[in-house]
């Protein structure tokens, strides 16, 4: 474990109460990158990078404030300026730092040490046999971007309340990007991809994300006019992330009840999603980007329904909405060396249903598959609207590719008309793992 | 640091470029009477990119020391060699260029940064008080006011030498309007570089905030926009968005590169001739547009580049690499975010030329269409297929504006909207500027002009 952050933290905790802070909390990172950029049907660039960054958030009385600097001999001046930033700062009553303990540190499961050793060498082959591979499947995919990364991640944390963690990680991650070219005709972008702590896992799904990514840039070539209708969609695992589950997660933030910006405030206990669909948060062991065994406060990460059978659990706490509330925290306060904790989640999934994702395509008469969502979900109102990217007309099992066509409904009045969900999941670049899920009552515009 | 630059540069061989960043960042947020967030950032260090072997390599150091970059200078060039036997087209040398030389610095940089903290969150406080205590109806408001001052030194091998530092404050105030059960929700924001004298000369943060709160008011019972093709008249805030997401980037010669829509069309129509697009480094017509830069991050002098004249292809947008490629000058257009980051191409203030017809003229040739105000986002792809919600729609029929509506969300295939524009307005506005670009890194930018009619498809959450 790198004890250098961790004296860093103590070291910023100790500056702050000098400077005179009532309490003080020190949160850490460092970051060393090694990256490779394949764009412009080419070998762009490589890049290699590392970089610390420690945050300082105090107490002055019950008002609060928040410094970062990425320069460690700087941190005594950090500390001066978040007590000065504090002190002009309206006070809150619940404003105070959680009661901490030590937490287990990571138990190396997040740290690979094959992938510690990646070298811009290692990542350029990879990325050639990325491209090379790519046009082996179908030469007519224009590729815009493969980027290859690899990070070594050391976090701490230190309060002047007992708070105290460390972790170390491994991230491997590859990004491809692009469309397919024939002639005049150029289809629709698409990306897929692959990340994680471990190289094997991660290269063996970077392979599978290439599958993924040419078979959905060739089928979105050709598109035709599609079909206005108010009928069922079909949303893929990316577009379940960005209509339903990210809207979501911001609604059951306990900052956003308190706020008076979630509809789903008074609402624990009812059912605000069909009894099908259940999110989870997994804990830290969904092994990848934020996985770490404490949250952003150095509280412990358990893992927790959200909405179970489609009732409404619990919301996401950090400290400071727990004590507003009058509850714990739940563990979910979210945030980085360079930003102030906030409720969130780190990693997410939805559970599966009984049926694969080709059954339901092929048993749902007249839809609209939604691979990819370009548009606005409005999470105090819930409504949304947007266009379909790479979509398909699915009509009695079979598939045409559709331009120009937009849906629009709400997202809580869908939560409730989900009617399938697929028993195969997808995790997205590490962090969420959905299924595919089909909606009825959505409106469809045909361009 | 420019000495330390400079003689780093004089020692090394091959093509070096040393880039000096710091970004300071001071925000202020409340909500419901709350301070939620008073924060101070700072970040620095030195992003170090060299050309080795006809390929780069870049590395980046947040300690600025003589010895630190030195380092990270072999670090970029160990990086770049790794990495050069797969490249098949050999970068071999970059075109001439105006080299940035001497100091540059933008209004209003010492003002803002002397003036106290308290007055900044006093603002915030002030603009949330008045959005909430414009109506009965406000459920809550928020408002957000955040400055970014930065400072460079950028140095290169071929001549660049100069610092620069400038200031970008913006603001922002939301409101959350509940009447009768329906919810609905208003922004109004600002965003420039310069001073406060720039930022609220139009409007003070207060009256944003009423503003907002009116129209969310205004929209918490407006029916839902239907679905179809329709003609409208884009405010400038629409057209920003347009500009940048469904033109500007696939102008970008990086992505015209890889293939966008763009490519190979240089010289042909590609809009009707009431369209003259330009990006431009400089605030054009007033002051204060959100993007502007005197320099861009490979030391070019940032000037104005005509994309479109009288609706015919004329440019793309260049980094130093870019024009190498297709034989032209480099436009200024290579920017990179924080010191960490490589300069990619990026737009500036992105905008249309003004016209001669009156945003009443205008209004009176449509029979059955909308004024489409309130950017909420937007998106483009290769295709130049782009998206983007519109806060706030109102119906024009007969030649006469008519009730408000929501949820309504924009659609076409760029270059065919630009064809399809058949008036533009005198009115002038910039009004992106307190929006970022998200191209692999955030940026800066602003983007706006005239209101322009044209025809787009509309999503609404009724069947047209």
């Amino acid at each position: 474990m790198n004890t250098e952050i961790m004296d860093l933290c103590t070291q910023a905790v100790a500056a702050a109460r000098k400077a005179g802070a009532d309490g003080a909390e020190a949160f850490a990172t460092r970051r060393r990158t090694r990256e490779v950029v394949y764009e412009k049907n080419d070998l762009n660039l490589a890049r290699a990078d590392e970089e610390l960054a420690i945050g300082i958030r105090v107490l002055a009385g019950k008002s609060m404030a928040f410094v970062s600097t990425n320069e460690p001999a700087a941190l005594a001046e950090a500390a001066r300026q978040a007590v000065a930033i504090a002190r002009i700062s309206p006070p809150d009553d619940h404003n105070a730092l959680p009661e901490g303990a030590a937490v287990d540190p990571t138990d190396g499961e997040l740290y690979d040490p094959a992938v510690a050793q990646i070298e811009p060498e290692d990542l350029t082959r990879l990325t050639a046999a990325v491209v090379d591979g790519i046009a082996r499947r179908d030469a007519r995919v224009a590729i815009d971007q493969v980027r290859l990364s690899v990070e070594e991640v050391f976090e701490a944390i230190a309060s002047s309340s007992g708070a105290r963690g460390q972790s170390e990680a491994t991230y491997l991650s590859g990004f491809v990007m692009g469309m397919v070219k024939e002639g005049e005709e150029v289809g629709s972008f698409t990306y897929d991809g692959a990340a994680g702590n471990v190289r094997s896992a991660v290269t063996d799904e970077l392979w599978r994300g290439v599958d993924r990514f040419v078979e959905k840039a060739v089928g979105a070539l050709r598109p035709r006019k599609g079909r206005s209708f108010q009928g069922t969609v079909l949303l893929t695992p990316d577009a379940v992330g960005e209509i339903l589950v990210g809207p979501l997660l911001e609604a059951l933030g306990a900052d956003a009840v308190r706020k008076g910006r979630s509809p789903l405030a008074g609402r624990l206990g009812d059912l605000v999603a069909a009894p099908a669909f259940t999110l989870r948060d997994p804990g830290h062991r969904l092994g990848c980007f934020g996985g770490r065994t404490f949250d952003r406060e150095g509280l412990p990460i358990r893992p927790l329904d959200l909405i179970g059978q489609g009732a409404l659990h619990t919301f996401l706490y950090d400290s400071y909405e727990a004590r507003v509330a009058g509850r714990s925290s739940t563990g979910h306060a979210q945030g980085g060396a360079t930003s102030p904790p906030r409720p969130g989640a780190g990693m997410i999934e939805v559970l599966p249903g009984s049926e694969p994702a080709a059954v339901l395509e092929r048993d749902l008469g007249l839809a609209l598959l939604v691979p990819r969502f370009s548009g606005r979900v409005e999470m105090a109102t819930g409504d949304f609207s947007g266009v379909v990217k790479g979509g398909f007309l699915l009509e009695n099992g079979e598939r045409m590719p559709v331009a120009e066509t937009m849906i629009a409904g709400n997202l809580y009045e869908a939560l409730k008309h989900i009617v399938a969900l697929s028993s195969d999941r997808l995790q997205l670049f590490g962090s969420t793992r959905f299924p595919t899920i089909a909606i009825e009552g959505i409106v469809v515009t045909a361009g | 640091m420019r000495e330390i630059l400079e003689r780093l540069v004089h020692n090394a061989d091959g093509f070096v470029e040393l880039r000096f960043h710091r970004q300071e960042t001071r925000a202020f947020e409340v909500e419901k009477g709350r301070v939620e967030n008073s924060i101070l950032s700072q970040r620095s260090g030195v992003g170090v990119r060299v050309l080795e072997q006809g390929t780069w390599g870049f590395a980046a150091t947040s300690d600025a020391s003589e010895k630190a970059i030195a380092r990270a200078v072999e670090q970029a060039r160990n990086a770049a060699r790794a990495s050069a036997t797969f490249r098949k087209a050999k970068l071999l040398g970059l075109p001439a260029a105006t080299m940035a030389r001497g100091r540059f610095s933008e209004p209003g940089y010492d003002d803002l940064y002397r003036q106290p903290l308290e007055a900044k969150i006093q603002l915030a406080e002030e603009a949330e008080r008045a959005a909430r205590a414009a109506s009965p109806l406000i459920e809550t408001a928020r408002s957000t006011y955040r400055e970014l001052f930065e400072e460079k030194t950028i140095v290169t091998s071929d001549g660049a030498s100069c610092d620069l530092r400038l200031v970008r404050p913006e603001f922002r105030v939301n409101a959350v309007a509940v009447k009768n059960g329906d919810r609905a929700t208003f922004s109004e924001m600002v965003g420039v570089t310069g001073g406060w004298d720039c930022a609220f000369r139009d409007a003070s943060s207060q009256e944003l905030a009423v503003r907002a709160s009116r129209k969310a008011v205004d929209l918490a019972q407006a029916p839902y926009a239907p679905g179809g093709r329709f003609k409208v008249i884009l405010a400038p805030s629409i057209v920003g968005l347009l500009v940048h997401e469904a033109i500007g980037h696939t102008v970008e010669a990086d992505f015209v590169m890889a293939g966008s829509i763009a490519q190979g069309k240089l010289g042909q129509r590609v809009g009707s001739e009431f369209v003259t697009l330009c990006d431009s480094g400089a605030s054009e017509y007033y002051a204060g547009a959100g993007g502007s830069i005197p320099v861009d991050d490979e030391g070019i002098l940032a000037g104005r580049t005509v994309i479109i004249r009288e609706g015919i292809l004329e440019s793309y947008l260049h980094s130093r690499e870019s024009a190498a490629h297709f034989g032209v000058a480099p436009t200024g257009n290579a920017r990179a975010w924080a010191y960490a980051d490589e300069p990619l191409i990026r737009m500036r203030n992105t905008y249309i030329e003004p016209g001669d017809t009156s945003l009443e003229e205008m209004i009176a040739g449509i029979d059955d269409g909308f004024l489409l105000d309130g950017p909420l986002n937007g998106q483009a792809d290769a295709t130049g297929e782009f998206m983007f919600a519109v806060a706030r729609a109102q119906r024009i029929k007969a030649g006469k504006l008519a009730e408000v509506v929501r949820g309504a969300t924009v659609s076409g295939i760029a270059f065919d909207v630009l064809r399809s524009v058949d008036a533009v307005s005198r009115e002038f506005k910039w009004d992106m500027g307190a929006g970022y670009c998200g191209k692999g890194q955030r940026m800066k930018v602003d983007a706006g002009g005239p209101y322009l009619r044209c025809e787009v498809l509309l999503g609404g959450q009724q069947l047209g």
